[in-house]
């Protein structure tokens, strides 16, 4: 369990850390906090032949407060959500589902955007920022773009980045200071990624109201009907019915993966009720 | 190509000249001499290799020592005039917090994190924060015990450096009902992929995936490529053939996984049968760096359409893997991926029936977003110009 | 091998060679395996058996005189041991010595010599192993491994050092495994639930190879074991050895017992539904009561001491029973469901001569040694061939020696982990290191003491027999002398010895080994309080309570840590570990994310009670203590987890008892009830 020998660069801005990966030609790969990429670099199931390491891009690490947003550098670590002193519900949430990633020392050097880029269906991140309807700015020498998470991620370890481009910033609309949410992750032990993950706002002054559920196979689930008739009655849907909505549009899960995600949709409902 | 950094360890600074694959923790077993760090698992779970970077815990074994020209290390040989470690330390000793010893320094190091954080903290918390160090032989009571005693026995005034704050996500105003607007980023409009998870009962090893698409071509038309396997070869993703002689096929296929890569190399036999336009191709082969192997095959089956100008395509995937890439227990996040795969390959196939591939230009250039760059707020723009390194601006960090 | 300067490198090599191999099928169930259609691992054998055993003691007599008769199906997962710290080895020749030097992370350093020797060829006496830390064992380290074969051989061929260190990779796939075991039990028992007879059939999946030297005993122990703590008259036992295409099965902490503890718990839960009684008090009537002791049982187990019936009350009691049973008719708010489980076990620790010559091993344990010497100083130093990695024997038997000598604890040494200083032994396994070195130690000490005592005497002219040992010191009727005069006296002063002094001096070599070694039977009871999610089939343990009796506690600290450690582990056994296998043969587990252990939030606050029972055959009355944490937690936990799930019908029998396990079992309950 030791790294293939590769190239190792670590820039100082991201054009010269896209112009590297563009040389690169498709061999090259971003480093942010390793947390994941270390562990497949060990094992040698990724082997690059360039690492391009942006924990040297300071940028990347500023969080900006606008009115209605929160702008996040891709290279945010995960404990500063959670030891983000911010009583709003956004800060509560952003905070809960940054705390809940793994273990201390690896929420001290993980960061968001190296969670997003991997597209892993299981990490919080994925999930939290499809609930928050969040936008992904990215940037090479060639474009910038902006993509909404439901176009960014396109699969499990896959998203609409081009090889050369980067993940500079994540916007975050904010929420109002009414809105409720839950957040609920099924695991089998602390710190695990959650095998199933629901995840709810309901922003009645914004009429927003979405329930998610992640961790599936792929992209996280929006399940619209189901975050109707919350919002609209106040109750929390039966099991079988979420069992439903899941199934209406993902067939084909047997019934124990079934019933956990519908378990986790529920009680992140339940809590966002409480 | 290696790398010099200048890091501190332990308060001395060290000048080296790394290589880029070293990982934190040989390069301070191996180049330094500090054995004290473990490890236990080489990919971030047990917590064995953890030391202080830049005084926060992290993982020696998934950091690697080239990215960290300019930080600080703390190893657990470089507590020795630490206040707080030494209290630690004396309550592993006399609480028996350690047997074999192995994880004692990870497990030492977190302790130490844990009581400078919370200025108390129940026996839930010290354990849930305890779950990044895995310990065989305690059982964590004597670890926990050790713990529990420098919380009390230690005024937090003198230990914590950096305390949480306590988060109370009460909602205390009652719920008001509302019709939500329909959401701006749905999933439900492009196809998702489903796959049958594998169950600890019916383990079989084998990925299956079907899929199936209508060409507006009649039967004869739509099986002439299904002749070409050259043809049909380009139209799944990865695959490249190198050699085909009669039913004898060569190539390779190369897959993307995230950061995982694999090149197949193999070869295959295809069985045809033209009267009930079917055919099977079915092969192996391996990929060398990362150990695999693979075998499988691809059945595809002809029907005749309604109008008779139309041709039912029904397209089955099967394979199996061996080796490294194979041995995981998320089998649902690989299925989702060959069902992609598949559906690309069907797809693609599709459009070369039709000739419309051509027009498409380059298949692989992603979609743009739907968003315009031009709505990006003026302040947005200013922002990503700061971050992408372009422009400067002065507005504060928070 | 690939031999690099580091690791990196090696794994280079490695990535360049690849192996072309045609393909046969995999044998993969054991169960399976028996079958005559069944692949064939080695052809030659003409089947996959590599060992069957049977027993048949008056089964029919008493089966046939039953009310109630229950049969059930066990399954446990292949499970790997997982120490924090893998194997490890590295082998130089030294020239100077003209010995090949073995470093290796193992328990049995003088058992690796004999195998090295064995397999390389070379005399015993040209070979050193040296085990100088050691980051936990559990069985996996108590065999000679293959690597230290390669790595010693590739070390003399080119003369310079080689070494190899396990990653968790390499110890998830192709490491040597444990537990794989399947049951089918049938219980025969009265209307009171008083068990008469038993009948089983176990299958264990031994892997592809056997191991050197513990060819093969986990099935016919099994078989043995099964019985436990309790008493009935008909047994018949088939033992089924199974070869199949995965790495081999090594005695891990507990061995059998933590599979024969579960299948013969559930068994007992079963008949206790069947004749509708509380399951705690069934147990208390089928135990081995206290007046029967020593018993020897329908095995031809000998078990030495204790009181079983009470350890099981005392945990019926410091688990609160009847407040469980109470909060159930309640129910729980949050919808979960409540469980209380007990789980008795017998644990024989330190089996020796007897036991492993009749199991066919080729590598019999018998006399152990231990050599103590009074130091130039006045200190002691210990020198045993056990291994201690965690166990704290530099601890305990410092203790024992202190207790017989009276020299202070701070200046005794125990030296352990070399072939070169310490006298040879089996070395550290089957909870033996604590009776046998212990007893070896304590006799060896007698012996020294009555030296030091000759001489104490001379220089306090009194009779030897009015000498007392004391700390750091020797009394007599008209002074003392202290411990560190004596070794001066004989050491820098001969002149002033006695004429009839012992001339072996300050140096003793003692061995020992118990009366009667069929072992020292340690015992107790777990019991577990757990909350089962019904709609996600989570388990979580609310309560855990242990009573354990290893005789007399040489130090409760030691004994705890062992204990609560054995448990974590056995808490992984009923909840988490699984090795997985697809029907390739290929291992779905190859990293800490997949194979899951317990981590700190996974176990719950253990509370242990001691009970004391000496040992009538061994010394000081001690019992071993290592495997029995490891044994009851399976049946203590799963026990609670059925009783949880009796009101839906649902039983799980298959471990570890995962969300998806104990779903499908109330799934599968509903299902049924739908039906009728
Ligand atoms: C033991 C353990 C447990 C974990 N548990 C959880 C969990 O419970 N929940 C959870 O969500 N996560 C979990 N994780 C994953 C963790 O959150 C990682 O930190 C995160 O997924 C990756 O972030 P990183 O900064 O470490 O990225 P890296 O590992 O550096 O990179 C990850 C991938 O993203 C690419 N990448 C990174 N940044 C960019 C960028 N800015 N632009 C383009 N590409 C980029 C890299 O090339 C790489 O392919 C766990 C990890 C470990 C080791
Ligand atoms: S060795 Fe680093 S976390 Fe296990
Ligand atoms: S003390 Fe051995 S692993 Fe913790």
């Amino acid at each position: 369990m030791k790294a293939h020998s590769f190239t190792y660069e670590r820039p100082s801005n991201v054009l010269e850390a896209s112009r590297l990966l563009a040389e690169a030609s498709g061999e090259g790969r971003v480093l942010a906090g390793g947390q994941t990429l270390g562990p497949m670099l060990n094992m040698r199931l990724a082997m690059p032949k360039l690492i391009v390491d942006i924990g040297g891009i300071h940028e990347l690490k500023t969080v900006e407060h606008f009115v209605d947003r929160i702008v996040v550098g891709a290279c945010v670590n995960h404990a500063v959500f959670e030891d983000w002193i911010d009583p709003t519900p956004l800060g509560q949430l952003l905070s809960r589902a940054g705390g809940s990633i793994a273990y201390r020392a690896i929420r001290n050097r993980g960061t968001i955007g190296g969670s997003l880029c991997h597209a892993d269906p299981n990490a919080d991140w994925v999930t939290t920022m499809s609930l928050l309807e969040a936008t992904l700015l990215t940037a090479s020498t060639k474009a910038r773009r902006q993509l909404p998470m439901s176009e960014f991620m396109l699969g499990t370890y896959s998203t609409a980045l081009n090889p050369d481009e980067l993940l500079v910033a994540i916007d975050i609309p904010k929420i109002s200071s009414e809105a409720r949410w839950g957040y609920y992750r099924i695991c089998r032990k602390v710190g695990e990624f959650p095998e199933a993950l629901g995840a709810v706002i309901f922003d009645q002054p914004r009429k927003v109201g979405r329930v998610i559920a992640g961790g599936m196979n792929g992209r996280p689930l929006s399940l619209p009907t189901v975050a109707e008739f919350v919002a609209a009655t106040g109750k929390t849907p039966e099991l079988p019915e979420v069992e439903k909505a899941i199934q209406e549009s993902e067939p084909g899960f047997d019934s124990v993966d079934l019933r956990h995600h519908a378990v986790a949709v529920r009680r992140a409902i339940l809590m966002a009720l409480a | 190509m290696n790398k010099n950094i200048s890091i501190i360890i332990n308060g001395k600074s060290v000048e080296a000249l790394v290589e880029p694959r070293t990982s934190l923790a040989d390069f301070l077993r191996d180049k330094q001499r500090l054995t004290g760090t473990k490890l236990a698992c080489e990919h971030g779970v047990c917590g064995a290799c953890t030391v202080l970077i830049n005084g926060a815990p992290g993982r020696a074994c998934i950091t690697f020592a080239a990215t960290l020209d300019g930080a600080k290390i703390q190893t657990i040989e470089g507590f020795e005039n630490d206040d707080v470690m030494e209290v630690v330390r004396n309550a592993f000793h006399t609480k028996h917090g350690l047997q074999c010893g192995f994880c004692t320094a990870g497990m030492l190091i977190t302790a130490r994190d844990i009581v400078t954080r919370f200025p108390n903290a129940d026996e839930q918390t010290i354990r849930t924060e305890l779950s990044g160090n895995l310990c065989r032989c305690t059982g964590y009571m004597g670890i926990v015990k050790a713990v529990q005693k420098v919380l009390e026995e230690m005024p937090a005034k003198e230990r914590v450096r950096n305390p949480v704050i306590p988060k109370n996500p009460t909602q205390t105003f009652p719920f008001k009902t509302f019709q939500p607007k329909s959401s701006t980023q749905t999933n439900t409009s492009s196809k998702r992929m489903t796959a049958k998870r594998v169950s600890e009962k019916d383990v079989d090893g084998w990925i299956r995936l079907t899929d199936r698409f209508i060409v507006a071509r009649n039967r004869d038309e739509t099986w002439r490529l299904f002749s070409d396997f050259a043809r049909m070869a380009s139209c799944m993703p990865g695959a490249s053939l190198t050699k085909a002689d009669g039913d004898q096929l060569e190539g390779q296929v190369r897959i993307a996984f995230g950061p995982i890569r694999a090149s197949f190399k193999g070869n295959a036999t295809v069985q045809r049968d033209d009267k009930n336009y079917e055919g099977v191709i079915a092969g192996g082969g391996n990929d060398s760096s990362s150990g695999s192997r693979a075998k499988g095959q691809v059945t595809y089956q002809l029907l005749g359409g309604n109008s008779g100008e139309n041709t039912i395509v029904n397209l089955t995937l099967e394979f199996q893997l061996q080796g490294a890439l194979a041995q995981f227990s998320r089998v649902g996040l690989i299925q989702e991926f060959s069902a992609r795969l598949i559906s690309s390959f069907a797809k693609n196939l599709s459009d070369e029936i039709e000739g419309r591939r051509k027009e498409n230009g380059d298949k692989t250039e992603l979609r743009v977003s739907g968003l315009v760059w031009s709505v990006l707020a003026a302040r947005l723009k200013a922002l990503w110009l700061k971050i992408s390194g372009i422009g400067s601006s002065n507005r504060s960090r928070s | 091998m690939c031999v690099a300067p580091t690791r990196a490198e090696a794994e280079d090599l490695v990535q360049r060679i690849s192996l072309d191999v045609d393909e046969l099928p995999a044998v993969i169930d054991a169960v399976k395996a028996r079958n005559s259609d069944s692949a064939l691992l080695h052809e030659e054998w003409g089947d996959n058996i590599f060992l069957p055993t049977s027993i048949d003691i008056n089964f029919d007599e008493f089966a046939k005189k039953a009310d109630v008769v229950v049969k059930r199906e066990y399954k446990l997962a292949r499970q790997c041991m997982m120490p924090m710290e893998g194997k490890g080895v590295l082998a130089y020749w030294d020239e100077r010595d003209e010995q090949l030097v073995v470093y290796a992370s193992t328990q049995v350093p003088h058992m690796i010599r004999t195998g090295l020797s064995l397999a390389l060829g070379i005399d015993q006496s040209s070979i050193r192993v040296v085990a100088p830390d050691v980051g936990g064992g559990f069985g996996y380290k108590c065999v000679l491994q293959p690597e230290e074969v390669a790595v010693a051989w590739l070390a003399m061929k080119r003369r310079h050092p080689v070494r190899w260190v396990e990653d968790r990779r390499e110890h998830l796939v192709s490491g040597a495994n444990a537990r794989e075991h399947h049951y089918v039990v049938t219980a025969y028992a009265d209307k009171q639930g008083k068990l008469l007879a038993l009948d089983a059939e176990i299958t264990v999946d031994v892997g592809a190879y056997a191991v050197w030297p513990w060819v093969c005993f986990e099935g016919p122990q099994a078989g043995g074991n099964l019985p436990g703590a309790y008493i009935f008259s008909g047994y018949r036992c088939q033992t089924y050895s199974m070869a199949t295409n995965k790495p081999p099965l090594v005695p891990y902490r507990g061995v059998s017992r933590p599979g024969v503890c579960f299948a013969i718990e559930m068994t007992v839960d079963a008949v206790a539904r069947a004749v509708g009684r509380e399951p705690a008090e069934v147990r208390l009537e089928n135990l081995v009561p206290a007046a029967s002791m020593p018993y020897t049982n329908i095995t031809n187990k000998h078990y030495d001491s204790g009181d079983y019936p009470s350890s099981l009350r005392s945990a019926m009691e410091k688990i609160n029973l009847d407040g469980v049973r109470a909060r159930q008719k309640q129910g729980e708010k949050d919808g979960r469901l409540i469980g209380v489980g007990f789980a008795p076990y017998t644990e024989q620790t330190a089996h020796g001569t007897k036991v492993f010559a009749a199991w066919g091993i080729p590598l019999v344990p018998g006399f152990e040694q231990a050599s103590v010497r009074l130091t130039p100083g006045g200190g002691l130093e210990i020198r045993v061939g056990v291994q201690s990695h965690g166990q704290g024997m530099e601890t305990t038997l410092a203790q024992i020696a202190n207790q017989i000598l009276g020299i202070d604890v701070s200046k005794i040494r125990v030296v352990h982990g070399d072939t070169k200083f310490t006298p040879y032994s089996t070395g550290t396994y089957a909870s033996r290191s604590i009776v046998m070195a212990g007893g070896a130690v304590s006799k060896t000490c007698v012996l020294l003491g009555e030296r030091m005592k000759r001489i104490g005497a001379h220089l306090m002219q009194c009779k030897t027999e009015q000498v007392r040992l004391e700390t750091d010191k020797m009394v007599g009727p008209n002074g003392q002398v202290s411990v560190r005069e004596i070794a001066d006296v004989w050491y820098l002063h001969p002149e002033q010895l006695p004429d009839d002094v012992d001339p072996g001096g300050l140096e003793a070599t003692g061995g020992y080994k118990p009366k009667v070694d069929t072992g020292a039977f340690t015992f107790g009871t777990h019991a577990a309080v757990v909350a089962v999610d019904p709609e996600l089939g989570t388990v979580e343990i609310l309560d855990y309570v242990i009573i354990e009796d290893c005789g007399a506690l040489v130090n409760p600290m030691v004994v705890e840590g062992q204990t609560y450690g054995g448990a974590a582990q056995g808490i992984g056994t009923a909840l988490y570990e699984e090795m997985p296998y697809d029907h390739a043969g290929q291992p779905l587990a190859s990293n800490l994310a997949d194979y899951l252990i317990p981590g700190a939030a996974e176990v719950p606050p253990l509370r242990i009670f001691h009970t004391q029972t000496p040992s009538p055959f061994t010394e000081h009355g001690i019992k071993g203590v290592g495997e029995g944490g490891a044994i009851a937690p399976s049946g203590a936990i799963v026990s609670a987890i059925n009783d949880a799930l009796r009101p839906l019908g649902a039983e799980v029998n298959s471990i570890p008892a995962t969300p998806r396990r104990v779903l499908s079992a109330i799934e599968a309950a509903k299902a049924r009830s739908a039906q009728q």
